[in-house]
């Protein structure tokens, strides 16, 4: 199923400020870290899939770069697991 | 039994087709497994110098980058348009989007200069720190990616003023995938410079 470009603006516009939000108001901890990296990451699946209109039948496309998005997200995760928090 | 199939060959090759030129979608590839690997490199680093990493990022401010990411999205919601557009064949409606997709664009460089101007001013550079070594060198590398895609979009709307059918598609299609993915690398980069990992 594709998203309309609209509603994909608005699903991107609106987890932007919320991420954004949470990090000025929440203070700085993994849990919020790890919550905004998922955010970024639901964006860019949304843009992929609303803006750029890549679908599963795309492959290879499709499939790198899904993989692309879970390494990214491990790396992302790994990076906010090996700091130290208070 | 199956019933043969209604769709002819060239209806499903078109179906399957990408929304875009595979050459332009190979180079997406390849430049955001590069960018993956900046992405690994600043994480390994940040985990090895945590207090000069979050000290570094309180000099960042993160609402000119919530900033940015809602010019890259605005800019990228009207090149979709442009498309939607050329593929009902309305060629003028495609050229207004992608003319308005490159002015909304350019605030992201206005934006940007504002941004490197004041750290520069505070003394802020490339040699500072380990931080800002990598802060200057992804950032002026996504906007190096960034102008070239403000050029593409400047030869699109060229493009558009004298439409030739589906060739013309296919190259406003790529052009927006490339512009899409201009706007997809800064998703990550604003949590991971800007947000993510603490400030000091």
């Amino acid at each position: 199923m594709r998203l309309s470009s609209t509603a994909a603006y608005g699903i991107i516009a609106a987890l932007s400020i919320s991420s954004f939000a949470l990090f000025e108001s929440q203070g700085h901890t993994l849990i919020l870290a790890l919550a905004v990296f998922a955010i970024a990451l639901v964006k860019i699946a949304t843009i992929l899939n609303g803006f750029m209109h890549l679908e599963w039948k795309h492959r290879p496309f499709a499939q790198v770069l899904t993989g692309w998005l879970v390494v990214v997200g491990a790396v992302l995760a790994g990076g906010m697991f090996a700091l130290p928090w208070n | 039994m199956h019933a043969p199939s209604t769709m002819s060959a060239d209806a499903r090759k078109k179906t399957l087709a990408l929304p875009g030129d595979e050459g332009v979608f190979f180079f997406i590839t390849a430049d955001m497994a590069m960018f993956a690997l900046f992405f690994l490199v600043f994480m390994v680093g940040q985990a090895q110098a945590p207090d000069i990493y979050r000290a570094s990022r309180a000099a960042l401010d993160p609402a000119l980058g919530l900033l940015n990411t809602l010019i890259l999205a605005t800019s990228g919601w009207l090149m979709v348009r442009a498309v939607e557009a050329a593929r009902r064949e309305q060629w003028s409606a495609a050229r207004r989007n992608v003319i308005a997709a490159a002015l909304v664009g350019l605030g992201f460089a206005a934006t940007k200069a504002f941004e490197y101007h004041a750290k520069i001013s505070h003394g802020i550079t490339l040699n500072t720190n380990e931080f800002f070594t990598y802060y200057y060198a992804f950032t002026g590398l996504h906007f190096f990616h960034f102008v070239i895609g403000v050029l593409v979009l400047a030869i699109t709307q060229a493009k558009l003023a004298a439409p030739e059918g589906e060739k013309t598609r296919i190259w406003l299609e790529s052009a927006a995938a490339y512009w899409h993915m201009v706007d997809l690398l800064w998703m990550v980069l604003f949590p991971m410079l800007y947000l993510a990992g603490g400030t000091a």
